[in-house]
């Protein structure tokens, strides 16, 4: 696992945020973490995170709008998007695919099914 | 007196001959179609009611002489009404003359609307709690898998043990929410088949691959008796490896170490037979209907728990989608034998 990486984590909800934050920091990923749907964009601009985490279901702004802003930005279209979410069904994980998602993954998932696939992109 | 209840009846009754060409239809009938009996006399069912099924089921009505068997999928057609969609369950029945030949058929529908959208108000609530479930579920998979690490401080034995408790819980309940959610997709005939020509042999390898760790460390033998000529089944693959997975891994709950499990498969006839026997505890007479049902689990002293009583629900759901049954024989004490049929596939 490369160390040192950034990794930016959206999601709202505290107690997942704790738990997948240890998670990385174990991992010795760096993590920032951004709350608000409408705030990732800026803040993917501005950190350079080598790859973002993402919940669905954000306040301000849906996830899948989310992805498809930084995929549609120039400084953050390369960035390794991998949804994070609670939706078990096809029609969600070919919505986030079509908004530009490059791995989906479903809740719950277990911190070595994390590490996997963070690894695919890393 | 009968043309006054037949023309009082809350249902929509229409009467039709062999060629399905309408003979009289009630006034129920008339307001849901929104026609009058005279207007329609000698028209075909099929240019009022667009329900491709129930032409199908006029058709074998007519030709076998009998009443067809009725899934819940064929029975309900859809209307429009007043521009809005209503379900109609339907039934039909064929009426003789004295030599015993079809002279016409009745076919009643009753509006089960409201059934429909209770049907989708319970889906959605299973849809709801099911992924509701999983977000709380995540933290804790999470939280107890690293600290089960040590990388968050060192563990006492106790600790671990309790650990190991949270998280076979954890999956405990992540599998009730998973099979709340399946079984209300299937009951609602909103999961689709995916029909393909499947490779008995294969299906049986995929359900088993999953089981062979547990059972080695259950000391428990797993054998298969599998003819080498199985024709390939029309089936969901993943759909009949689920059953096959649910009821082997039942066996695996409810059989003691040193005990085995046999799986086999034979055609009969144009079925295919799978069974899964055991040389478990055995299940006592009274259950062997009830199981099948949603939420019943036998209860005995020793009975390891672990699920919410769905599991076989389901597996009779997929099993009847797919046309065939399943059943137990079982005696206490000697084990149990859970059965089902799938037909074989036209190829």
């Amino acid at each position: 696992m490369p160390i040192g990486k950034k990794i930016l984590l959206v999601e709202d909800e505290k107690n997942i945020i704790l738990g997948v934050k240890t998670c990385l920091e174990i991992a010795a990923f760096k993590v920032i973490v951004v709350e608000d749907g409408k705030k990732v964009l800026d803040t993917a601009v501005s950190e350079k995170p080598d790859l973002i985490l993402l919940d669905l279901m954000l306040p301000g702004l849906h996830g899948n709008e989310v992805c498809q802003q930084l995929k549609a930005h120039a400084e953050t279209k390369h960035i390794p998007v991998i949804v994070l979410t609670a939706r078990t069904e096809q029609k969600d994980r070919d919505e986030a695919m079509a908004a530009g998602a490059d791995s989906f993954m479903t809740k719950p998932f277990r911190p070595e099914e994390l590490w996997q696939e963070i690894k695919r992109f890393l | 007196m009968y043309k006054k209840i037949y023309t009082q009846l809350a249902e929509a009754v229409v009467v039709t001959d062999r060629e399905h060409r309408i003979v009289s239809l009630n006034r129920k009938a008339q307001e849901l179609l929104n026609v009058n009996a005279e207007e329609v006399a000698g028209k075909r069912i099929g240019e009022l009611v667009d329900a491709p099924q129930l032409k199908n089921l006029l058709d074998d009505t007519v030709f076998f002489g009998r009443t067809p068997k009725l899934t819940y999928e064929n029975s309900i057609i859809t209307l429009q009404r007043k521009g809005r969609k209503r379900y109609h369950k339907i039934s039909v029945t064929p009426i003789f003359t004295a030599k015993g030949e079809v002279e016409s058929v009745v076919t009643s529908m009753v509006d089960v609307t409201i059934l429909k959208e209770i049907e989708q108000m319970k889906t959605d609530f299973f849809t709801t709690a099911s992924h509701e479930f999983r977000t709380p579920l995540t933290s804790i998979i999470m939280g107890v898998a690293m600290m089960k690490t040590g990388q968050l401080g060192e563990l006492t034995e106790r600790g671990r043990e309790i650990l190991d408790a949270i998280e076979e819980d954890c999956g405990r309940l992540l599998r009730i929410a998973d099979n709340l959610l399946e079984l209300s997709r299937m009951e609602t005939g909103s999961i689709a088949m995916e029909m393909e020509e499947s490779s008995v042999y294969r299906m049986i390898k995929a359900a088993l691959g999953t089981l062979k760790l547990q059972a080695e460390k259950r000391k428990i033998a797993l054998y298969t008796k599998l003819p080498p000529d199985l024709p390939l089944i029309r089936s969901d693959i993943n759909k009949i490896i689920w059953v096959i997975t649910n009821l082997v891994g039942n066996a695996l709950r409810y059989t003691g170490e040193g005990g085995s499990i046999t799986i086999k498969a034979m055609r009969k006839g144009t079925m295919i037979y799978f069974s899964v026997q055991d040389t478990g505890k055995g299940i006592a007479p009274e259950y062997h209907e009830k199981i099948f049902q949603k939420f019943i689990q036998i209860k005995n002293g020793d009975s390891p728990g672990g699920g919410a009583g769905l599991g076989l629900t389901i597996c009779k759901e997929i099993v009847e989608a797919h046309g065939g049954e399943i059943w137990v024989k079982s005696e206490l004490g000697k084990g149990s034998t859970f059965t089902f049929t799938i037909p074989v596939g036209h190829s």
